[in-house]
């Protein structure tokens, strides 16, 4: 019984790291279905963002909608292409400045709590997008 | 005492649309007993205040430490302009609690970043910063041997912040080197008789967010050793931030200030509010 402990212990412990190692964020977000979720919020919270929603006024909301989910699913590294416009042209002309991109960041947190996200998954989505940031403000 | 309340009712009644809230939750610091804005015991490279490269930004802190023998309280504002230049005046008040010590001091600080961004940036934050210090009353640091009742400290700062950091959980590390010749912060004046040159001082904090409001940490700082028969220990403190909105936060810490005016083991607690507006 012992022997048979010993042997199985490294299988569950060989299986727990196994099962941590394969968890993509894409996983994390809860795959498709939780991405779709964490957009909607994301929009909904845009909504009610005084700040940030001129920006918006001229945006196809469903055409942002699936772009978003298929960014966010790609990055995360579930198994979706992006097939949007650059960062830098979608942004051209917006004249986005610091302040209003950090509202945006501050949309996104506030999204990622309302559907419960732990802090872990929220900071392994955030860190993804921050290098996006350059090609966003004051373009 | 007062004071914490009064800050503390005004900035709960007060509209808060006044503060310039651009920067993330957090990335302000808190305010640190010298002036200006960092962590308890030493300044960091970030500009004060949530004001962005757009904005200008306010902040007013309050601070006491409480140890074994002694106390020092702290009061002070800054203002920062465009995360670019941050310029904030403190007043200590250093007071003995067997009554031989009071003293005054006043901080002017200028900090000037001059590279880079915490969070964004692919390198860390680098700052520039000079604390001129005086003392109100300079009996103490005359009766000590200081040679002088005033000075000038210079110090590099880098700061880093990684959104997901260890335990995938946000975390900053901040290192400074500091060039002074102050006796415990300038309190009891600058440099000896026999001693007149300056020390190249490292300055080290560490912290983690537990979660987006509560920031856990630790400080430390290096000292001089100026006076003889009136030896320094370095700084140390681990510390609890909290920031429940961009307009005010809340830091508790645990210090370990060693020896001071030959008084060993000065152990204590800092309590630190800071207000952004």
């Amino acid at each position: 019984m012992k022997l048979l402990c010993v042997l199985l212990l490294p299988l569950l412990l060989n299986g727990c790291s196994t099962l941590q190692n394969d968890q993509t964020l894409y996983d994390l977000l809860g795959e498709q279905a939780g991405i779709a979720k964490l957009t909607d919020a994301f929009i909904e919270e845009i909504q009610y963002d005084k700040q940030v929603l001129p920006y918006f006024l001229d945006t196809d909301i469903r055409r942002f909608r699936s772009k978003f989910v298929e960014q966010i699913c790609m990055i995360s590294g579930g198994p979706c292409e992006y097939t949007g416009d650059s960062m830098e042209d979608v942004h051209a002309g917006m004249k986005i400045n610091e302040h209003h991109f950090n509202a945006l960041v501050d949309d996104l947190i506030r999204a990622m709590d309302a559907i419960d996200l732990p802090i872990s998954t929220q900071n392994q989505l955030l860190s993804l997008l921050a290098p996006m940031r350059k090609d966003i403000i004051y373009r | 005492m007062k004071y914490y309340l009064c800050i503390l009712i005004l900035f709960i009644l007060c509209p808060l649309s006044y503060a310039e809230n651009g920067k993330l939750l957090a990335t302000s610091g808190v305010g640190p007993v010298e002036g200006g804005s960092g962590g308890g015991l030493i300044p960091w490279a970030m500009i004060g205040g949530y004001a962005t490269q757009d904005e200008i930004g306010f902040n007013s802190t309050f601070s006491e430490a409480n140890v074994s023998d002694y106390t020092l309280s702290s009061h002070g504002v800054s203002a920062g302009f465009y995360d670019r230049v941050e310029v904030s005046i403190a007043q200590l008040r250093f007071e003995d609690k067997h009554a031989t010590y009071d003293i005054k001091q006043n901080v002017l600080g200028v900090k000037a970043r001059l590279y880079g961004d915490a969070i964004y940036g692919t390198y860390p934050k680098i700052s520039l910063g000079i604390q001129h210090k005086t003392l109100i009353n300079e009996a103490t640091a005359n009766a000590v041997g200081a040679r002088d009742s005033n000075g000038t400290d210079v110090y590099l700062s880098v700061a880093k912040i990684w959104l997901n950091g260890p335990l995938q959980r946000t975390a900053l590390f901040n290192v400074n080197l500091r060039y002074s010749k102050a006796n415990q912060l300038g309190l009891l004046g600058y440099g000896s008789a026999d001693q007149n040159n300056a020390a190249l001082l490292v300055e080290v904090a560490g912290a983690v967010f537990i979660n987006r409001r509560t920031a856990i940490g630790m400080e430390y700082r290096q000292k001089p050793d100026n006076i003889n028969g009136l030896p320094e220990d370095d700084w140390r403190d681990i510390f609890v931030a909290y920031f429940p909105n961009k307009s005010i936060s809340l830091t508790l810490a645990y210090l370990q200030l060693g020896e001071i005016a030959t008084l060993k083991d000065q152990d204590g607690y800092y309590v630190s509010l800071q207000a952004a507006f």
